[in-house]
């Protein structure tokens, strides 16, 4: 039997017990599990545990940045940290919707662009965001959306992108030149998102909003809530102007490391023994999706799942890969997350540099499309995050149908800059 | 026996058609101070700076040579007699440059105005094989036969190696536009060639 | 309920003992080397620098000295352990090498640490066997990256010294992305930092360090050369296609990509460096099922395929790239790289007997030249 052959019916196995797992109301997680574990039987792998183990550890670090952040932020937030900030801005800015929007599409874009994961930015000022909106009159969903979407662009805003970095080391080219190209379209876009989705609503009622929120400790103030941000930053600060004397921490133990300072800032006695078992609680199906799609990624790679639907893209004709780049991006995003990036991304940007393109200004714009894949089952990671986070209660079609319009506009942007990047190579600067 | 002569006559005479001006059998001669570019930046020139170096022939390599080399050594009484302009399109190597094909393109065309200016033979070298045609570019890369076109078309002979004239390219120049060419098979024979051109 | 938990805890468990116990057996596999008539020494790359002695990245050089005046030229074998046959091309030259002029040195497994684990989400095998008359050598399938047991976490971002160029984080754990070093680093960067110290101490003349790559990457089937080896390796580029029938280009070494062997290594010490590239199908992003067998022959449909496209960068067909061909690659441009370096520096000649070449390797496979341990008596391991 040919190599395409059985990697196809391996893959029709997989789709079909995902699908029949889904029927019997397995969860996500499971679904893909079983998935997984049914193409490594279909390939004549059988149970194969050191792959299982293997793709189970794929993602180990990102788990780890998700749990240390959320932890961090609930921290803040038990410590009345996040009502006091709400107060506040709602107090200073109320009364010009644009200086608000502006600022706080900024404030949703500098944690993803600092760390290269949205799931952050949803975590740390995904939430705080959430509630000044939602006194601006906008409705939830839209709320999500707009979360959503500024949380994948500060995704791929530099300096740290992870999609831009993964698919450049994989064609051996140095992660430079890409700062502004990855700069300018995250920001405008971010805005536009924001002013699409955002501009209409209502006046904000300062003394309902009040009233309806939660109160602030009387001892909190900014330096309480500054100090623990100032403490990350300053970690990732010194990483990066002095990195060779800084000892190399990771982002996990700098989130714990600004959590402890929240916890000794705290005005209120924190609980946090049990903050800890609510933030694993509260992130369990996110971990548990990222173990299994990692489990998944290992076992179709195993069985020649992966490099059949990598080969499949890589040859389609030009035309068409510049025309389903909005599609094929974001559904590998979805099925792959990151692993998207060394998986088509690299021959993407390998096809793209030999057919005279500008490799950096393609790749940056494959970098804002990729993110939007974050909300598109089976893995929706971020998606899912950001509608618990947000509180939208909704059904997650109509969030989706929501983030439709930006997305679009995020996507066809990004098309453009793959299309016409060799007329935007100046962006580099190099 | 008859028929077998007269089939050989036409078979020399149809072979020093086909072969046109080939220069095999043509001495061609060039002098020193060799200059020795390239259109493209592939490390191709370095093959020929190899060669001349263990041949004690004096030479001047620079690969990104401009009007303005010609025109120095020429202010400071020592004019070059040779031009080899080596062919082929690295993109690593332009990009380390920091040229495009267009630049280069650019650069070579006002290099051979110049050379002609001064009277200085040029020779069109192509050396690293269909690995350095199109055929070994990707999909839609055709800076090798853009540098190709440059320079071939300007030259007074051309140097090179078989490897490369896989489909006639360098052989349908040469006829048709009546410039001669210099084959070799064996890398070694570049250095034999090297040697006879400047003898 | 009960039930359902109790299962998945039984499934868990199972993955958990028999996952760690493949995890634990291929860090610990030991790779026989069967000491050649050539090897006059071995010691230890914590000899030349104590920041790397006794850690998992204290790898063992292996000398080959003839005894007369000539060059010093170290080969490195196993930067990245994803590339087998780099790093049985070096195994080659210690088990059956004799030099006759000049002194070789050799690292099988330059980033050992690399070499005992795989890597995520790739579905590498842990190992793999080249057969021999007397049965097999079994070697460890090794990652690009150090493995995180080693060295974890990675920044945010890695910034390269001394050049400070940014590159991706992961890029802290390889080992080509890490020299020349720091002598207060981490354990990548201080093996680099280690090797350095030695191509000084040692007075290296040519360093050759030996890779595979994917048949989508550019930079395949070449020679990239510091400029202090251009001359070098253009001759060699030439004499290969004359002398042993098979292509292999020459590439610049760019100036402004750091952290590379080809870049660094000749910017801060008297060596001239080079790094050999061979044609790895099982590195490709568009492979098909990974497999020990794929690993070996090089064979992929969807490899050819990418290559019918046009998408690759070397030519591959249904034959595939086989490990004795790729083996016999390097062993061949490195032999001919010390004939050619002796023809431009006669008075540092260097000269190596024993070793099989391109053809001879594809005549008689790799395990021809592979020395069964249980019948020698110098037998280290890796």
């Amino acid at each position: 039997m040919s190599m395409t052959a059985a990697a196809t019916i391996i893959l029709g196995i997989m789709v079909a017990i995902y699908i029949i797992a889904k029927y019997f109301k397995l969860s996500t997680e499971l679904a893909m599990l079983a998935a997984a574990l049914s193409g490594s039987m279909a390939g004549g792998t059988w149970l194969a545990p050191r792959h299982i183990a293997e793709g189970a550890s794929t993602y180990l670090d990102i788990n780890l940045i998700f749990i240390s952040a959320t932890l961090f932020m609930n921290i803040l937030k038990a410590a009345g940290g996040v009502a006091f900030v709400v107060r506040a801005i709602l107090k200073r800015f109320h009364k010009t919707r644009i200086t608000m929007l502006m600022l706080l599409a900024l404030l949703l874009l500098v944690p993803g662009a600092l760390t290269g994961a949205g799931s952050v930015t949803v975590l740390i000022t995904g939430g705080l965001v959430a509630v000044v909106l939602s006194f601006m009159g906008i409705t939830k969903v839209r709320i999500a959306a707009i979360v959503f979407i500024i949380a994948g662009l500060s995704a791929a805003a530099p300096p740290v992108s992870l999609w831009a970095m993964m698919t450049a080391a994989g064609v051996n080219m140095p992660y430079v030149g890409f700062f502004l190209p990855l700069l300018i379209p995250c920001i405008l876009l971010a805005l536009t998102t924001i002013f699409i989705l955002g501009w209409k609503g209502e006046r904000i009622n300062l003394e309902k909003a009040f009233a309806e929120l939660p109160p602030a400790p009387e001892k909190m103030n900014w330096i309480r809530v500054i100090i623990p941000f100032l403490v990350f930053g300053f970690l990732v600060f010194m990483g990066r102007q002095w990195p060779h004397t800084t000892p190399i921490v990771g982002l996990p133990l700098m989130f714990l490391l600004a959590a402890l300072a929240a916890y000794l800032l705290s005005p209120v006695k924190i609980e946090i023994y049990k903050i800890s078992r609510e933030t694993i609680k509260q992130l369990l199906p996110l971990i548990g999706t990222l173990t299994c799609v990692g489990i998944l990624v290992q076992m179709m790679t195993l069985t020649g799942v992966r490099g059949l639907l990598a080969v499949t893209a890589v040859t389609l004709p030009v035309v068409v890969v510049f025309g389903f780049l909005w599609v094929l991006l974001p559904i590998s995003e979805a099925v792959l997350m990151y692993g998207a990036a060394p998986v088509i991304g690299v021959p993407l940007v390998l096809l793209f540099n030999n057919i005279g393109l500008d490799p950096i200004i393609a790749l940056a714009g494959m970098s804002v499309i990729w993110p939007l894949g974050d909300a598109i089952p089976p893995t929706a990671i971020i998606g899912r995050l950001t509608v618990d986070v947000v509180g939208f209660k909704g059904s997650y079609g109509t969030f989706l149908k929501t983030c439709l319009v930006p997305g679009l506009i995020i996507a066809l942007v990004g098309t453009a800059m793959v299309v016409f990047s060799a007329r935007l190579g100046f962006l580099t600067g190099l | 026996m008859r028929s077998s002569i007269s089939k050989f006559i036409v078979f020399v005479f149809l072979l020093s058609f086909v072969s046109g001006i080939s220069a095999q059998d043509t001495v061609l001669k060039a002098e020193t101070p060799i200059l020795i570019t390239s259109c493209g930046q592939s490390p191709g020139p370095m093959r020929i700076k190899v060669f001349l170096k263990i041949l004690k022939i004096d030479y001047s390599y620079e690969l990104q040579a401009t009007t303005q080399t010609l025109i120095t050594a020429k202010e400071n009484g020592t004019p070059f007699k040779t031009l080899f302009i080596v062919t082929g399109a690295s993109q690593k190597g332009m990009g380390a440059a920091g040229v495009s094909m267009k630049d280069e393109l650019s650069r070579t065309k006002a290099l051979i105005v110049e050379a002609r200016r001064q009277g200085i033979k040029i020779i069109g070298s192509h050396l690293e094989g269909m690995a350095r045609r199109s055929q070994g570019a990707a999909a839609g890369d055709n800076s090798d036969e853009q540098s190709i076109d440059a320079v071939m078309l300007s030259s007074d002979f051309m140097l090179i190696s078989k490897d490369g004239d896989e489909d006639n390219r360098f052989t349908l120049i040469s006829k048709n536009k009546n410039i001669p060419v210099v084959f070799y098979n064996k890398n070694m024979e570049l250095k034999s060639n090297l040697k006879t051109i400047f003898e | 309920m009960l039930l359902r938990k109790l299962i998945i805890s039984a499934f868990g468990l199972t993955v958990l003992i028999l996952g760690g116990h493949s995890f634990y057996s291929h860090r610990h596999l030991k790779e026989a080397v069967v000491l050649g008539p050539g090897v006059t020494d071995v010691v230890k790359l914590g000899d030349y620098f104590d920041g790397i002695a006794g850690s998992i990245n204290d790898c063992n050089l292996y000398i080959l000295d003839s005894g007369n005046p000539g060059a010093t030229i170290l080969i490195l074998g196993g930067s990245h352990p994803e590339e087998p046959a780099s790093r049985l091309a070096a195994w080659l030259f210690v088990e059956n090498g004799l030099m006759t002029e000049g002194r070789m040195i050799v690292a099988l497994s330059a980033n050992r640490s690399a070499s005992t684990v795989t890597r995520l989400s790739g579905a590498y095998p842990s190992d793999f066997t080249i057969l021999t008359k007397w049965g097999g050598r079994k070697f460890r399938m090794g990652d690009r990256w150090s493995s995180p047991l080693d060295q974890w976490p990675d920044p945010e971002v890695y910034i390269h010294s001394p050049s400070g160029q940014e590159l991706a984080y992961v890029d802290i754990r390889n080992f080509n992305r890490c020299w020349p070093g720091r002598a207060n680093g981490t354990i990548t960067e201080r093996a680099c930092f280690a090797f350095m110290e030695m191509i000084r101490k040692e007075k290296v003349d040519l360093v050759i360090d030996l890779h595979e790559a994917e048949l989508q990457y550019p930079v395949i089937s070449t020679i990239v050369a510091h400029e202090r080896g251009e001359e070098l390796a253009t001759f060699v580029s030439m004499m290969l296609p004359d002398m042993e029938g098979f292509n292999m280009g020459m590439e610049f070494s760019p100036k402004a990509l750091h952290g590379l062997s080809h870049r660094e290594i000749g910017d801060f010490s008297d060596a001239v460096s080079l790094l050999f590239e061979a044609p790895e199908p099982f590195l490709d992003a568009t492979r098909g099922r990974t497999t020990r067998e794929q690993l070996l022959t090089g064979i992929d449909e969807f490899v050819v395929k990418a290559g019918k496209a046009g998408l690759l960068f070397e030519k591959i067909d249904e034959k595939g790239w086989h490990i004795d061909v790729r083996i016999g690659r390097h062993t061949s441009a490195i032999l001919q790289t010390m004939e050619s370096w002796t023809e431009i520096m006669p008075d540092r000649p260097l000269s190596c007997e024993g070793v099989p070449r391109y053809a001879e390797v594809i005549e008689n496979s790799t395990g021809h030249y592979l020395h069964n341990p249980a019948t020698s008596s110098k037998v280290l391991y890796e």
